[in-house]
């Protein structure tokens, strides 16, 4: 399984980063969405954690773009700026929402949930977080 | 100090050029526009009184309308032997006689001076006593006490008179309307902080995303602490990147801090770069969520100016905002600096939807916005454009609907 985050912090990628390693999960990290572009064309990306606010591109519409790139891949936004409801309106495929800060409990949860979810890939919702 | 050690002026001549009313009055004139210190105003009138007057004590006394006294504010010359009381009652003595009365005095030419006040002229050793209220309408605003010592061999004449009272009638209206001018100062001042803490509020998004962003590298760094606690390497990193990012988050709150500080109210030589890059700095997370690109193009010929770099640092906080807001869908904000003969001049330049003709003839009005209710209070531009005023510049836009816009400050560059 390939984990990809999206951020333009590199202290919150390595955090995560740490956060997320287990066997048999690679995790990588890169800092804007032209990178990410790049990445998800030469992997098979599972899930993406892509951060709402990107120098050079905007969290939805990065979003888009992947999912057009790669529609298996899995999406979960971050953001200390947005909330979930902004994301309710918008029409991308995510399966979860992060709120800038979070919980480790947070995180695991999301997997739990992506994973639990992955026998009815079309229905996109957002995940409640605790922090 | 003994009275044997004070310093003995030379006893002055009678003075042998005769001013006439007028040019001694052109004389004043001439002082209180040239003016520029407010904190020496009353010191320097004295000046132009006792060399006008050949009097060797002068004193301006300010009346409280509310305590009813009079207080010595500034004073200047040889003190009487026996010194005036620095405050007194209306109604009690020389000074506050004159302010009871609204009557001058000249002694001692004075016939129908009260017994009581000559005892005190003769009690402080004085040999003539010059004394005229400020008034305007029926309302004190001091007394003007001039006097000569027993060494002068020459009392005040009726023409020291009429040139001290004409001065007293204009000084009081010159101060009436100075206070007017600092009481709309205050109001604009007021006005000008109202809008500035409107403007965090715009600013709000960026700041959240620039503050919890350190706080989730705080937060997940600490967790993994938790998680590993026999990982020398692993425990260190969180640790320096806990507190480097609480010094993060504490910077933020600094700058945000001092942009809403009211401003120092003086002005003073500064670097227009360096207040310039403060103002990026404290919108750097704005210019990012809006997806704004800085360009800088600064000419190192720019010579430091003399201004208020906190008011300053307004203008340009309104001018980098409007431009976010004009740009929705992002786009390149490019800052030029330049200095243009005896000028400095900046130019913020954006590649936005531009400004209609008809806005941009009310666009310095003030409380003239094209955003939605709440979004914008229609102030920062008329606010911008009265602190360029202040400095003695200008500012103005160049724009064309769908071709970006271009806001031009011009600021002298001081002496």
């Amino acid at each position: 399984m390939h984990i990809l985050i999206i951020d333009d912090e590199p202290d919150l990628c390595w955090a995560l980063e740490r956060m997320l390693k287990a066997d048999g999960v690679t995790v990588t990290a890169v800092g804007s969405g032209a990178a990410a572009l790049d990445f998800v064309v030469q992997y098979d990306v599972t899930i993406a954690f892509i951060d709402a606010i990107l120098p050079d591109s905007h969290g939805i519409h990065l979003a888009q773009q992947i999912h057009a790139l790669s529609p298996q891949t899995r999406m979960v936004m971050m953001s200390g700026y947005y909330y979930e409801e902004d994301w309710c309106r918008s029409h991308v495929p995510l399966v979860g929402f992060l709120a800038k800060p979070f919980l480790r409990t947070d995180v695991q949860a999301m997997l739990q949930h992506v994973f639990a979810d992955e026998t009815q890939q079309q229905e996109a919702w957002v995940w409640h977080t605790s922090c | 100090m003994t009275s044997q050690n004070l310093p003995i002026s030379p006893p002055l001549v009678e003075r042998t050029w005769h001013p006439t009313l007028e040019s001694l009055f052109h004389c004043w004139q001439h002082f209180f526009f040239s003016h520029r210190n407010p904190a020496t105003l009353d010191l320097d009138l004295l000046k132009v009184l006792t060399e006008a007057t050949q009097a060797d004590y002068a004193a301006f006394m300010q009346y409280d309308p509310e305590r009813s006294m009079l207080s010595v504010s500034a004073e200047l010359g040889v003190p009487p032997p026996t010194p005036l009381s620095p405050t007194i009652h209306v109604g009690a003595g020389v000074a506050g006689w004159v302010a009871q009365q609204c009557r001058p005095i000249l002694f001692p030419h004075n016939p129908d001076l009260p017994a009581s006040l000559v005892a005190e002229i003769e009690q402080h050793a004085l040999r003539s006593v010059l004394c005229v209220p400020m008034v305007i309408g029926d309302q004190v605003h001091g007394v003007l006490y001039l006097a000569r010592t027993a060494a002068i061999q020459h009392d005040f004449t009726c023409d020291d008179l009429w040139f001290v009272s004409l001065i007293a009638e204009r000084q009081t209206a010159a101060l009436l309307l100075m206070e007017d001018d600092i009481e709309r100062r205050r109001l604009e001042a007021q006005l000008a902080q109202s809008a500035k803490i409107a403007s965090l509020g715009v600013m709000a998004g960026g700041i959240a995303h620039e503050i919890r962003n350190p706080l989730a590298i705080i937060a997940a760094s600490a967790q993994l602490l938790e998680d590993h606690p026999d990982d020398p390497d692993l425990r260190q990193q969180c640790v320096q990147k806990i507190v480097t990012s609480a010094q993060r988050a504490s910077l933020i709150i600094e700058q945000l801090l001092k942009f809403s500080h009211p401003p120092q109210e003086r002005f003073r030589p500064l670097n227009i770069h360096a207040t310039l890059e403060d103002t990026f700095n404290l919108l750097s997370h704005q210019m990012l969520v809006s997806q704004v690109t800085l360009r800088r193009d600064f000419s190192p010929d720019v010579p430091r100016l003399y201004g208020n770099p906190e008011l300053l640092q307004q203008v340009f906080t309104n001018l980098i905002l409007n431009a976010c807001n004009a740009m929705p869908q992002g786009g390149q904000l490019t800052v030029t600096t330049r200095l243009s003969g005896d000028h400095v001049e900046l130019r913020f330049c954006d590649t936005g939807h531009g400004i209609t003709k008809e806005h941009a003839a009310k666009i310095f009005d003030p409380f003239f916005t094209t955003r939605t209710v709440g979004k914008g209070t229609g102030l920062g531009l008329s606010i911008s454009y009265s602190i360029i005023q202040q400095h003695q510049g200008t500012l103005e836009v160049v724009s064309e609907p769908d071709k970006g816009a271009t806001f031009v400050i011009r600021l002298p560059v001081s002496d």
